[in-house]
């Protein structure tokens, strides 16, 4: 490497020798300050249209002849690119117009900034142009008609490169926090304050085009402030991303949006089309159709992609029914019928689901003291009875016949704790003629077997059919 | 019965004629079969005279099994183990959302399965009628209302119920207010049939010959912090004009703070004057703990036409908690516990002892090994009346891609019962894969091998082992390019 770098060093100075020997001079107008008492001398374009802004510079010999002064090299420069309507004539004949021919405006009142010495002149002095024009703020903060006074709209300034449009200023308007909000740049762009009324404020056409806004809004096409704008594919050198509204984060937003889309699909229409809707609802709700299907000039919106609302933990399938109920349509957002069913409506395919895989061996303990309520979702004739009967644990017949129940020998007799603590469970193997075999009063043994809380007058008035059962046509009367 | 098959065979007709016509469809169709033995026992009786008495001092046959005489006949019974049956359950099940039928907002619902039970020597349960229709409705929504007519399920605290009839639903946005009223032919309790179907009463237990009239109201009020609940439902028997029931309920669900929710609800039952099941549940939730402390009481309920509520079946209460934390971000462990204590049954039992309290725990950990292997362990242990059982489980899951899974599990479980001689204990191991083999292809099997033992202290003890096989297909079908669904429950196996 050190035997590299000497000769890599000499052969970039030789080559940057030529290149500097060929960079004009600059010229500093404070150092001519007492050799150049006019400006016209050197510009002389700026009162006469035919004539060139910018000095030849061969003029420059007349001192930098290499004797008197040193010799230079200078030349004008290129004209940088600009957005301005700005002509010094035009600018000359509109003063004079509305200032008076007389008007003694000078080069000075733009060019050199008030109680500075003479020659010490900037392109423009941008206060004193807002002063002269009456505009009571800083640059960026001119009122929207300002703006086209001095400039041109985006899609006129054709000097501009997609490298100058990116560089553009960023007005402190934009950076208010609700500036995103439709509130804040489509009020702004609305705003056709002044004297003349617009259909988008200047200020915006003078930074952006419709491209600009495409990138964001689905409803370009249907948005007349969109519309008034031209088309200039520069206008997307702006970097613009669509961001999520402080309300689409709220806690819930998943499960509340559809009534806030049913309140207002216009909100909706800005930044969604009908394909964010159907990433996640199988089958749309109405409030879609009234969103636009995306297409040719409209934006893409806001790109929806499917996702378990916070709600939805790992033991949300315990707890869903409160929420299930009573927002079914949001359900139906992200679930289809059968999704439900395959859990609230059992069929023959009872593959492990709501249950786990040993359950049908563990059931008797969890069915005992129903863990869950069985019947919510079992027949106990068909479902439990079918698998009992075929087991041998059908009862018809066998009513009285001791030997199952032989944990305890005198079970029979004193069952009636039993029956009443796990009724369902003895459902499942007995039917009720087993037990009137002894309860019923007309043709048992007369057991009562009305327990704790039993409202006999009440039940009667509802169904009395059921008090025929044991009592015949006789049924008793609490009275 | 005439008018309910012309209902539909004619709602059948005019979905095929809409399938053709809709601009937007779901289908999923599944198929699958399973192969699964069990067994039971077989009573048996014996003259008194050849009764012996055994080594233990107890009644039995010569041959060992344990009987029960009863003073005055002259036989006792035993019972012995029944026979293994084998069955081979097969299912084919077809669910199809449809819209775009010219009308905006008119969906149609349709989801129905074929079953048969291709063994001889037993019946599986839900397989008669062979073909059942579990919900098929027309659906009209409009953003204040929504109107359905056809055959569909209700859900809600008052139990999930089937109808055929009309549901008409209001809606106020801006308030969150919801009511909604039908009516219709009520179905029998957890199926599809009738109450007149025969397959509800395999030992001919009566049932209204005909369906009742139910009637039913829910009102809900949702808000971002809460959600509010009221319903109520009756069921009228057509040819007496009584009421099969008559029952309100009312949830609540508050969420007071970010993480913290309490959700709780009461069902009181109008027609026995009595108040149903409950529960109240305080809630914490974040990703990473979850916390639940709770009540709920648990109230059997019965429809007035059968004697079973004259028999004052008593409710229990149970206070609850479960914790479940995210230790690291591979590692979950969960533990839930439940303790509960009937009510006063009211009958004097002097001769035996009954339980009449109880309580369930459980644990386990997950812990995902790397992105395609995962390890999961749980143990549970349950103790009640009638019955409790305890054991571990544990699986290993390998799921490299989301297209295809294999796990292997295994799990032991005792289980006594309290008023039978029986400890069943049974082993457990199998696998269950899961192919995605095409986009809107699943395709999924199981199998397994149980190893039970029937610890008794007499003959009536016995062993035996089966394998159980089952395979699924499920096939989706849709009108759109969409994501695959995400699962309704997540702790759910994928197709097995």
């Amino acid at each position: 490497m050190r035997r590299i770098l000497p000769p890599l060093t000499l052969v970039l100075l030789l080559a940057a020798v030529p290149a500097w020997a060929q960079q004009p001079d600059r010229f500093d107008h404070v150092e001519h300050a007492k050799v150049f008492p006019s400006c016209t001398a050197c510009h002389a374009g700026a009162v006469d249209p035919a004539a060139a802004l910018l000095p030849s510079g061969l003029g420059c010999v007349n001192c930098h002849d290499g004797t008197v002064e040193r010799r230079v090299y200078w030349r004008a420069p290129e004209p940088e690119a600009n957005n301005l309507r700005f002509t010094h004539d035009e600018h000359r004949r509109r003063v004079a117009s509305g200032a008076g021919a007389d008007s003694t405006l000078a080069c000075q009142a733009c060019h050199i900034p008030t109680g500075s010495a003479w020659m010490t002149v900037e392109p423009a002095v941008l206060p004193q142009c807002l002063t002269c024009h009456g505009v009571q703020t800083v640059h960026l903060a001119a009122p929207d008609t300002a703006c086209a006074t001095c400039h041109l709209p985006l899609v006129e300034a054709t000097a501009l490169s997609t490298t100058d449009v990116k560089a553009f200023p960023v007005p402190p308007s934009h950076e208010a926090a609700d500036f995103m909000t439709g509130g804040g740049h489509g009020n702004l762009a609305n705003a056709g304050t002044g004297p003349t009324t617009y259909l988008v404020a200047p200020s915006c056409a003078t930074c952006h085009a419709q491209e600009f806004c495409i990138t964001c809004h689905v409803n370009a096409p249907e948005t007349p402030t969109i519309q008034a704008l031209a088309r200039d594919p520069r206008s997307l050198a702006i970097p613009v991303k669509l961001e999520e509204p402080a309300s689409h984060t709220q806690t819930g937003f998943q499960v509340t949006h559809g009534k806030e889309a049913r309140k207002s699909t216009a909100a909706c229409q800005t930044c969604h089309t009908q394909e964010s809707c159907v990433a996640c609802h199988i089958a749309p709700p109405k409030p879609v159709t009234t969103l636009y299907a995306s297409g040719p000039d409209r934006g893409a919106g806001a790109q929806v992609e499917r996702s378990r609302p916070a709600s939805h933990q790992a033991d949300f399938s315990a707890i869903h029914a409160p929420v299930a109920t009573s927002n079914q349509q949001s359900c139906q957002g992200c679930h289809v019928r059968p999704q439900c069913l395959d859990c609230h409506r059992v069929t023959p395919d009872r593959t492990p689901q709501y249950h786990p895989q040993t359950f049908l061996e563990r059931h008797p303990a969890a069915a005992y003291a129903r863990e869950t309520n069985c019947s919510d979702c079992h027949n106990p004739g068909s479902f439990c009875q079918t698998c009992h009967v075929q087991s041998g644990l059908g009862s018809p017949q066998r009513a009285l016949q001791a030997g199952y129940h032989d944990a305890f020998p005198g079970f029979l007799l004193n069952h009636g704790q039993a029956a009443r603590q796990s009724l369902e469970s003895c459902t499942s193997c007995h039917v009720e003629r087993d037990c009137l075999t002894c309860h019923s009063a007309l043709y048992g043994r007369g057991f009562n077997p009305h327990g704790p809380g039993f409202d006999a007058e009440r039940l009667k008035g509802k169904n009395p059919q059921m008090c025929t059962v044991c009592h015949g046509r006789g049924i008793p009367t609490a009275k | 019965m005439r008018l309910r098959a012309a209902a539909l065979t004619g709602l059948a007709l005019a979905l095929a004629a809409g399938t053709a016509s809709a601009q937007g469809y779901q289908l999923r169709v599944s198929g699958g079969i399973q192969a699964v033995s069990f067994r039971g026992y077989s009573a048996d009786s014996i003259r008194v005279d050849s009764v012996v008495t055994g080594p233990n001092g107890s009644l039995e046959t010569p041959s060992g099994y344990a009987v029960a005489c009863t003073s005055g006949l002259p036989y006792c019974n035993y019972w012995v183990p029944g026979p293994i049956r084998h069955s081979t359950p097969g299912m084919a099940q077809a669910a199809l959302t449809m819209w775009g039928l010219g009308v905006p907002g008119l969906r149609v619902q349709v989801n129905g399965y074929a079953a048969s039970d291709f063994g001889s020597e037993a019946t599986w349960p839900g397989v008669n009628p062979n073909y059942q229709l579990i919900e098929g409705y027309a659906e009209y929504a409009a953003p204040a209302w929504t109107a359905i007519a056809g055959r569909k399920i209700v859900t809600g605290r008052l139990g999930t119920y089937s109808f055929d009839g009309g549901q008409l639903t209001g809606r106020l946005a801006s308030a969150g207010l919801s009511v909604s009223g039908y009516v219709g032919a009520g179905l029998a309790i957890g199926t599809n049939l009738p109450y007149s179907s025969e397959d509800l009463t395999p030992q001919e237990e009566y049932l209204p010959s005909q369906s009742p009239i139910v009637a039913g109201v829910y009102g809900s009020w949702i808000s971002p912090h809460a959600e509010l609940t009221a319903e109520y439902r009756r069921e009228v028997d057509q040819t007496t004009d009584y009421f099969g029931s008559e029952r309100v309920a009312g949830s609540a669900t508050l969420r007071p703070f970010g993480a913290w929710s309490l959700v709780g609800g009461a069902v009181y039952d109008i027609a026995s004057g009595l108040w149903g099941s409950a529960d109240a549940a305080l809630r914490f939730a974040t990703p990473k703990v979850g916390v639940v402390a709770g009540y709920r009481r648990y109230a059997p309920f019965y429809e007035l036409w059968t004697v079973w509520g004259a028999f004052s079946p008593v409710p229990y209460n149970a206070i609850y908690g479960s914790l479940s934390v995210q230790v690291t971000k591979r590692l979950q462990l969960r533990v839930r516990g439940e303790s509960y204590q009937f009510e006063s049954a009211d009958a004097e039992t002097p001769l035996v002892s009954i339980e009449d309290a109880g309580h369930r725990v459980s644990g386990g950990g997950t812990y995902q090994i790397s992105n395609a292997w995962q390890a999961q362990l749980g143990y549970q242990n349950e103790f009640g009346p009638g019955a409790a059982s305890s054991g571990w489980d544990g699986s290993v899951t390998f799921a490299p891609t989301g297209k295809y899974s294999i796990m292997a599990y295994g799990s032991s479980l005792s289980r006594p019962l309290e008023y039978r001689w029986d400890q069943s204990v049974v082993m457990l191991y199998g696998v269950q894969a899961s192919v995605v083999a095409r986009e809107n292809v699943t395709v999924a099997f199981t199998m397994a091998r149980y190893d039970e033992n029937r610890e008794r202290p007499d003959a009536a003890s016995f062993e035996w082992d089966q394998v159980r096989f089952g395979a699924k297909v499920i096939m989706t079908f849709s009108s759109a390019d969409r994501l695959p669904l995400p699962k309704a429950i997540s702790n759910r196996p994928a197709g097995y």
